[in-house]
């Protein structure tokens, strides 16, 4: 061989110009390449934000006015009454709204990151076409993982952040009107109040690359996606409560009232039972006999609760006391840490798996890098 | 310059080929000394051939002292061939008198080809120099 | 810089299905072959023998199950940038227009990147720069996938069924402009094709896969001049010769041979075309 076996070619001067302006690589083509979805994220944050900002601004300002004018805590009048009533529901309702974009947003991110993230390249055989040029299997993975993320993650905490501008402008005149506080475990105020979501919203990017991994088949990985995500929130919604050790209180130990009564209204109560002589705690049978005797407390139907009456019953029965257990509101923080780690312990064991799924797959770097 | 009209189905070994016709162009005078032969790249990328049967050609054609690679130039042309035609007068004497013999004893004018193509690929034998 | 392009060592690559019932299959086995540096391989073997598995084992797409590979000197997972692969179904983005693509290249391959190659051969094929890939024909597509590879100025270029989706005028200009790529850079080429006749003139090395197996190989004329095709009465003996396929029509046999020696007088030998090589080993009753 004479003058053809030489290395490539120097490159020529107008490459050098144009390595210069060499778009950022990988970072580049994962936006071009999902510039639709980035375009469909930024419009639904768009939609959700602007839901939240006019609970935060308008709906809440009219709701205000609306109070101010009324004397809320006189007789009835009925033209205040209305206006009150349609202030609040419009602000409830943008809210409602709002929530629901939160709630949604992992579901999304989810059903395109296992759709559309790696099931579809590998499904066209287009992420082959990826390893073969001068990045490695393991850095696209990277790029795949990591800018979704940080794009889903940000538009998610904007979302969550002005629904807490919303519900702290809101909720004191929501509480002064209703003369009631919508309490922190409900699935709104725990959600769009807390900091689950950010998780969810990760663990539905890293669950719906391995899947893709996986499944190879863009249907089929979208469909797995869906459910896997939505039943993990749907597990949450159900189980959240055995997240963390509940708080009992006795009957006795309540300074009055009906022995259920709450002394906090941040108590989310769970379930009920009576004490038996041993000093054991009956569940259902406890339970029975507790509500049983509740009659026996409340007389013959007129006046104030007869503590001694009750628990004669209860003894009659066989117990000494009624229990319940409840989540204070300082499980608030506790229950939102349990559960958003136990999202990133699965993204990140689907992180890891998707990686070694790669590496698997694919030829190793044999050289140190 | 030259361009060179590759034949597959013809059965002559492609650098032959380009052997060939670059020396047919010598002899017609297409081709004269000084000028550059295409480079390897453009006789590839006209005809889709391997780039190592052009090399092979113009190195045989160097061989045979027609041209001469000038590093980082190309391949020129160092001296032209004359006309084949030039002292074969009396070898056509000799084919003419030879074919008169083959009809008087009955051949027929396929016959005579075949007998002629059989002599000839004896002594010029295609690809002879393969390796 | 070494001068093998591509070694394989009792090369191996099984696919086992763990559903519906465990079955394995060898797509490639005991598969010994060295490729020199600047050489243009063709890679011929019925639908199935392995091709697709090899070039994919060559460009780091899978493990081998068994056997190594060596490409470039190097694993194949540490030449990313200095190989091009363009797989049989041309996998391109859709949605991205073709300039797009042309500058994905360059996105992933900044170190290398000549986009006045790539742009050359996209404005040979007479297509518009700012269609999607989505809306070009198969053979444009082909053309914008082999831009994107050679763009890359690959050491090794890889290509699976390049030229079946063309029309006979680009599949001469691409040829023409793989080969001028080879010329100037001395690039490596592998191809597998089912197109024969033109691979021939165009490639000088052989791998010939049958089964999984490496069934033949090495510089094409050597493999050429060491078989012979012989024509003769079926009566006489080609017995100490290699017979690959052999064919009888009344008194007449056809045969191609590795002969071991003088062949029998009466035969009247020629060399066989490389399509008549090829054709005759896949022919071959199954060993």
């Amino acid at each position: 061989m004479t003058t053809t076996t030489t290395s490539p070619a120097p490159p020529h001067a107008e490459d050098t110009a144009a390595r210069a302006t060499a778009p950022g690589g990988l970072t580049w083509t994962v936006f071009r390449l999902h510039r639709w979805a980035l375009w469909m994220w930024i419009a639904y944050v768009a939609v959700g934000s602007g839901l939240l900002l006019w609970a935060w601004g308008p709906a809440a300002n009219g709701l205000e006015s609306v109070a101010a004018g009324c004397d809320l805590g006189g007789p009835a009048q009925p033209y205040c009454a209305n206006g009150v009533y349609e202030a609040l529901s419009t602000y409830q309702e943008f809210m409602r709204l709002g929530f629901f974009a939160i709630l949604l947003a992992p579901l999304l991110v989810g059903a395109w990151a296992a759709a559309s993230l790696t099931a579809r390249e590998l499904e066209t055989g287009t992420a082959e076409l990826a390893w073969t040029q001068s990045v490695t299997p393991a850095r696209w993975l990277t790029a795949k993982l990591a800018l979704p993320a940080v794009v889903a993650t940000a538009g998610t905490a904007l979302l969550l952040g002005l629904y807490r501008l919303a519900h702290l402008e809101g909720a004191p005149l929501f509480t002064e009107i209703r003369q009631w506080t919508p309490s922190w475990w409900n699935e709104d105020l725990f959600t769009a109040m807390g900091v689950v979501v950010l998780p969810r919203v990760l663990c539905a990017v890293a669950v719906g690359v391995l899947l893709g991994l996986l499944l190879k088949r863009t249907l089929a990985s979208l469909g797995t996606g869906l459910v896997l995500v939505g039943g993990g929130i749907f597990a949450f919604v159900l189980g959240r409560r055995f997240l963390w050790p509940t708080e009992i209180r006795y009957g006795r130990d309540t300074p009055a009232g009906s022995p259920y009564t709450s002394t906090d209204p941040g108590e989310w109560q769970m379930s009920t039972g009576a004490v038996t002589e041993s000093g054991e705690l009956a569940g259902q049978s406890g339970e029975l006999a507790g509500y049983g005797c509740m009659e026996a407390g409340y007389g013959d139907g007129g006046g104030a609760f007869d503590s001694d009456a009750y628990y004669a019953c209860l003894e009659d029965r066989g117990f000494t006391d009624v229990w319940i257990s409840y989540h204070p509101e300082s499980h608030r923080w506790p229950l939102q840490l349990m559960e958003s780690g136990i999202w990133l312990v699965v993204a990140a064991l689907a992180v890891f798996v998707s990686y070694r799924v790669i590496r698997h797959r694919t030829a190793p770097r044999e050289r140190a890098a | 310059m030259v361009e060179y009209r590759i034949d597959r189905r013809s059965g002559v070994a492609t650098y032959l080929q380009i052997v060939q016709q670059t020396k047919h162009a010598l002899r017609l005078g297409l081709l004269e000394p000084g000028d550059r032969l295409p480079t390897a790249r453009e006789v590839v990328a006209a005809t889709a051939i391997n780039p190592n049967t052009v090399l092979k050609a113009y190195r045989e054609l160097e061989r045979e002292g027609l041209v001469e690679a000038r590093r980082g130039l190309g391949t020129f042309v160092r001296r032209s061939l004359g006309p084949a035609t030039a002292d074969s007068a009396p070898l056509r004497d000799d084919l003419a008198a030879w074919t008169k013999r083959a009809k008087e004893s009955g051949l027929e004018r396929d016959d005579v080809s075949a007998l002629f193509t059989s002599v000839l690929d004896d002594l010029y034998p295609f690809g002879g120099d393969h390796r | 810089m070494t001068d093998i392009a591509i070694e394989a060592e009792t090369l191996g690559r099984r696919y086992s299905r763990l559903l519906p019932r465990r079955r394995v299959n060898w797509a490639l086995r005991d598969c010994s072959f060295s490729l020199p540096a600047g050489r243009v391989c063709a890679v011929v073997g019925p639908n199935g023998a392995g091709k697709s598995t090899l070039l994919s084992l060559a460009a780091g797409l899978a493990r081998p199950t068994e056997g190594t590979i060596r490409v470039l000197g190097q694993g194949p997972g540490d030449v990313r940038e200095r190989l091009a692969h363009v797989a049989q179904n041309k996998p391109l983005h859709g949605q991205l227009t073709v300039i797009d693509t042309l500058r994905l290249g360059h996105a992933l391959n900044p170190a290398r990147w000549d986009q006045a190659t790539a742009e050359r051969i996209v404005a040979q094929g007479d297509l518009d720069p700012t269609a999607t890939v989505r809306s070009l024909s198969g053979g444009q597509r082909t053309r914008v996938a082999l831009a994107l590879a050679l763009g890359k100025r690959p050491e090794l270029l890889l290509l699976d069924e390049p030229m079946a989706d063309l029309d006979p005028l680009a599949r001469h200009q691409l040829m023409g402009e793989l080969m001028a790529e080879a010329a100037e850079h001395g690039t490596t080429v592998v191809m597998s094709s089912h197109v024969i006749a033109e691979l021939e003139g165009s490639c000088d090395h052989l791998l010939l896969i049958r089964r999984g197996r490496v069934r033949l190989q090495g510089e094409l004329e050597d493999v050429l001049a060491s078989h012979t095709l012989v024509t003769g009465p079926a009566d006489a003996s080609l017995d100490g010769h290699t017979v690959i396929e052999s064919r009888t029509t009344g008194r007449q046999i056809t045969a191609l041979v590795r002969p071991a020696g003088p062949l029998p007088e009466a035969h009247e030998a020629s060399t066989p075309t490389l399509e008549e090589l090829v054709l005759s080993y896949l022919r071959e009753p199954a060993a």
